[in-house]
């Protein structure tokens, strides 16, 4: 038998397709590259967005951030003497034994005066700057537990190291929600105990917080 | 129940007893060792625990720059040892981590007394601040932290743990207040610092910072950045400088020649002997500094 030999002429492909084959080439290369570099990348903190009627500390002027600090300080003090004695204290004992933000301070922007308010399980702290127009006013509010309501989220903090921004612990255990807030000018004329419907703006120390 | 029966459960209960004895006793009898990495963290924890049995360890030798700090198998060991250690947590005492874990300590309990502290920003960027114990109102938060986990560990000094606690928090206030009314009315407002370690003390008397002559933390800063600081000096007319005194004399002879601006010492707490007034002696001649800087004097 006589085979004729199957000859194939193999050729240079065009130059159209030759560079097509390269695009596609590197196209697959640099999608590897970006599966690769965005699968190894480090998740991102789950930061949820704040609420409006929130700001964060580090976003206030100086003068702002101190007080706020100050308050901090004020509030570990009248937790101590609302664990002693079984009452909050009035802005004014405070300011006696020199506490602040209450206490009168030479250097603090503002002159502010401070009195409290307690209705029902609730205790606000207001400060009000003497040029209440030109300084913003403070309010410091505490809420105690309702007994007959159990606050399932205050289960898990359990000790002094797992409070969170928004919360203190008693050393009976009695959890309380707090918050730091701030708003422009003078208090308004009656006080209500949601303050961001009064335009009051809750100051938070971490963007991850949402209380 | 046989007479065989009862002999078994009586010699039963007697071992539990005395295995109960044998391994509570020991436990409740040993004091309290608290661990702490940094001077101030010394100092507020041997004022909470005055009076008590709790004893106070150091983690680093007093002279030791714990930024560039090794630990040695000693100090890893001294961790082995302890019931809580007081830490930072915010860079600067980054190797506590290891030595902890290195130390086989799985039931130590970390203080990390920076939690919940609202952070100033770095001057240069927007990471945190970690010199949270230069300031006044962190050094008494804090301190109360501190007092709050003791007494969790040992119920039966809590008393005393909060009433130290609070007669130190007094006294820091004390120091702060007679400061600040001599600041009235200061010369100064605005002010440069060589290391960015005091921005919680300035805000704290309501000072200025206009810039930081470090590029980052413990750096010496090149010819450019120190022309930089001399720059700010002279434009922005800033007539103090804080400096530390391991900072090289020779570049800050540089600032004087070149600008009108007077250079004083301020204390990092960093180094020297651990001893319960530290952080009072030092905060007290910082206040001080502060005063005598910024009325011209």
């Amino acid at each position: 038998m006589n085979h004729q030999p199957n000859v194939v002429e193999v050729g240079p492909l065009p130059w159209r397709e030759e560079m097509l084959a390269v695009v596609r080439a590197l196209a697959a290369i640099y999608l590897l590259i970006f599966f690769f570099v965005w699968g190894r990348r480090a998740p991102e903190a789950e930061s949820a967005p704040l609420f409006p009627f929130q700001v964060l500390f580090a976003q206030l002027p100086a003068a702002e951030q101190y007080l706020f600090r100050q308050l901090g300080e004020g509030l570990t003090e009248a937790l101590y003497i609302r664990a002693e004695e079984g009452s909050w204290p009035p802005a004014a004992e405070l300011a006696a034994e020199g506490i602040p933000p209450f206490a009168p301070d030479p250097l603090r922007v503002g002159a502010y005066a401070w009195r409290e308010r307690i209705e029902g399980r609730t205790i606000q702290y207001l400060g009000e700057a003497e040029e209440a127009e030109r300084f913003p006013s403070f309010l410091l509010q505490i809420v105690e537990p309702d007994p007959a309501v159990p606050n399932l989220s205050h289960l898990r903090l359990q000790s002094a190291q797992s409070m969170d921004e928004a919360h203190r612990r008693l050393p009976d255990g009695t959890i309380l929600d707090v918050s730091i807030w701030i708003r422009a000018g003078p208090l308004p004329p009656t006080l209500s105990l949601s303050p961001m419907t009064q335009g009051w703006r809750q100051i938070v120390i971490s963007p991850q917080f949402r209380n | 129940m046989s007479f065989r029966n009862r002999t078994k459960l009586l010699a039963s209960c007697s071992l539990l007893i005395l295995g109960a004895a044998l391994f509570s006793a020991p436990a409740s009898a040993a004091p309290l060792k608290v661990g702490t990495t940094l001077h101030p963290y010394y100092s507020w924890v041997s004022n909470i625990v005055q009076g008590t049995d709790v004893v106070v360890q150091p983690v680093l030798p007093g002279d030791v720059d714990a930024s560039n700090y090794q630990p040695a198998p000693e100090e890893i060991h001294r961790i082995a040892g302890l019931d809580a250690i007081v830490i930072n947590g915010l860079g600067h005492d980054d190797f506590i981590q290891g030595m902890i874990k290195a130390s086989g300590n799985d039931k130590l309990r970390i203080i990390r007394v920076n939690e919940g502290t609202p952070l100033i920003s770095n001057f240069r960027d927007q990471s945190p601040n970690s010199h949270t114990f230069i300031s006044f109102t962190n050094a008494i938060q804090q301190t109360y932290l501190i007092e709050r986990v003791l007494a969790e560990l040992q119920p039966q000094s809590a008393a005393t743990f909060r009433r130290n606690a609070r007669a130190y928090a007094t006294r820091l206030r004390g120091i702060k207040a007679a400061a600040a009314a001599q600041l009235v009315d200061p010369k100064y407002h605005r002010v440069v610092t060589v290391h960015d370690g005091y921005s919680y003390l300035l805000q704290e008397f309501g000072i200025e910072l206009a810039g930081v002559v470090e590029p980052a933390h413990g750096l010496i800063p090149s010819a450019a950045e120190l022309q930089g600081t001399i720059d700010i000096l002279r434009k922005e007319g800033v007539h103090v400088v804080f400096s530390e005194e391991r900072f090289p004399p020779a570049l800050l002879q540089v600032v004087r020649d070149a600008t009108d601006a007077r250079v004083y010492i301020l204390s990092h707490i960093a180094t020297g002997e651990y001893t319960p007034d530290k952080f009072e002696v030092e905060m007290a001649r910082n206040a001080d500094t502060l005063v005598r800087a910024l009325n011209g004097q």
